[in-house]
């Protein structure tokens, strides 16, 4: 991936404040290993981002996260710090993509970053994550979701609801993109975002074009993805006012998101 | 408050039974049952969420999913600790993001278990003011603001294809919360459950937002058609005969 010298500054200065956020619990012999996670180990991060650091643990005491707040804790920005037990992470991994919590933490960790690890543990959940080969069982319900998006469409198509048709077919698009990426480049999609980024980063120039084309995203400028943004912006905050919940949530300041705290 | 329905008598003496347990720890100030079943709707498949106030000083707020109970209570659990420090703060400068809001969420929809000096209480009195109705929306609220985020933030990374398209999945799983949030429920289409459930402004700002205002019949059979032929073309690749495990036949696509 190419990055602007500013964007590599970025990725420098968040990965010198995982590392030293990291090694206060070098001490913890409970602590197996920890990894930096999300965009700030393998993309280009958001400046407005938080710092998302995973830590393996040796007991078996559960899952949990802390979120720490530069108002009140010694963090440079929001950080948050998931602990995740060694059996559970290896349970994970044999589930290979068998669900969507399988699938996010094997992408997680094949594209963390280790920050530090007692011998080779750290390496070791990178290499099983590496090697995690999705299972027929998995594949076959995918096929079947497949189906069942058909049987839709078949319907909507009948009865001439155009854009149900529209969105059905997008939707058919993405999971059998997705399918694609799993099985054969052995890629688990986790989250929204990262589709198209597999889909432009892997796929071929025919692929990808027919991808953008269903998803009706072929011209989308910067000026078309601002007006984009400003309309969801307003539909999903007056969405929230009539719930009695403030708009604030989905403000942004110049498109910088608003922190009151 | 008092349940009649036996499913949420059991867990509230569940929830009971956890928070007479964390009685042990001194720094833990007040215990607060929230969630449905603080509102008094919960069901079996509800987790049970409490939140716990200590007087911890590090600013650090817990989040402990805990699938298999705790201790002899067997029913998943989800805890949210807080210091006092931190708690006061939300209450006294409101949310500003999803964090923030899903924790003022917790207080406003919470039942005392247990408290020192009214901490609880004064907590969810004061939570009022930032959260009027008490709902617990949070969770699937939290899915359309990440979208929105995403989206914001590949739109500054010039990323604007994938921009738009995370701005559409943050209007379409706002508009799955208004669905799901609404009793009667119909099992209809996004479109119809938007149009049904949206004021007309909102609606016409959703079909935008989707870029479909301008759909034909030529143009969602020529969709229709590319979706048939990239699936058919996905399943080759991968190795499977799609019209052995795809219903589309006769279909004249």
């Amino acid at each position: 991936m190419q990055y602007t010298p500013e964007q590599e500054l970025l990725r420098q200065t968040f990965l010198a404040e995982a590392t030293e956020l990291a090694a206060g619990f070098k001490e913890n012999p409970d602590i197996l290993a920890a990894f930096l996670t999300g965009s700030a180990a393998w993309g280009k991060p958001n400046p407005d981002g938080d710092l998302d650091i995973l830590l393996i643990t040796k007991n078996n005491c559960g899952v949990f996260y802390r979120y720490l707040l530069p108002k009140f804790a010694q963090v440079p920005r929001r950080t948050e710090f998931g602990f995740l037990p060694l059996a559970l992470v290896q349970e994970k991994i044999e589930r290979a993509y068998g669900d969507a919590i399988s699938c996010s933490t094997i992408e997680q960790f094949k594209n963390g970053r280790v920050l530090f690890q007692r011998e080779d543990q750290g390496d070791r959940v990178v290499h099983a994550c590496r090697h995690s080969v999705p299972g027929r069982l998995l594949i076959g319900r995918k096929i079947n979701d497949i189906n069942g998006l058909f049987k839709k469409l078949r319907q909507a198509l009948e009865e001439k609801q155009n854009q149900t048709v529209v969105l059905t077919a997008r939707r058919i698009m993405s999971l059998s993109s997705r399918l694609l990426l799993l099985v054969r480049d052995r890629l688990g999609v986790a989250k929204e975002k990262q589709e198209y980024r597999a889909v432009t980063k892997i796929f071929g120039k025919t692929e990808s074009t027919s991808y953008e084309s269903i998803m009706n995203i072929g011209d989308s400028d910067s000026e078309k993805a601002y007006q984009a943004i400003l309309d969801t912006i307003t539909l999903v905050g007056g969405i929230l006012s009539k719930r009695g919940v403030s708009n604030r949530i989905v403000r942004y300041n110049g498109l910088h998101r608003q922190t009151a705290n | 408050m008092d349940y009649t329905d036996k499913q949420q008598t059991n867990l509230f003496e569940q929830a009971k039974l956890i928070a007479e347990g964390l009685r042990e720890d001194p720094s833990i100030l007040a215990v607060i049952l929230s969630g449905p079943l603080a509102l008094g709707k919960g069901s079996d498949s509800d987790k049970i969420y409490l939140v716990i106030i200590t007087d911890r000083n590090d600013g650090v707020i817990e989040h402990h999913f805990l699938d298999d109970g705790w201790r002899e209570v067997k029913h998943p659990v989800e805890m949210g600790k807080f210091p006092l420090s931190v708690a006061t703060f939300l209450v006294e400068h409101g949310y500003s993001d999803m964090v923030s809001y899903k924790s003022l969420e917790a207080f406003r929809c919470g039942r005392v278990m247990w408290e020192k000096d009214k901490i609880g209480t004064n907590l969810i009195e004061a939570s009022e003011k930032h959260i009027p109705a008490r709902v617990f929306i949070g969770e699937s609220l939290h899915g359309a603001v990440s979208a929105l985020d995403d989206a914001v933030a590949l739109y500054k990374n010039n990323d604007y294809k994938n921009a738009v398209l995370m701005a559409r999945e943050a209007a379409i799983k706002a508009v799955d919360m208004v669905i799901r949030d609404n009793p009667e429920n119909d099992p209809t289409t996004l479109i119809e459950a938007a149009e049904k459930y949206l004021s007309p402004a909102d609606f016409k700002l959703f079909q935008q937002i989707l870029n479909i205002e301008e759909i034909d019949e030529h143009k969602a059979l020529e969709c229709a058609r590319a979706a048939k032929d990239f699936a058919c073309y996905t399943l080759r690749e991968i190795g499977v005969a799609p019209e052995q495990v795809l219903d589309i036949k006769d279909w004249g696509l």
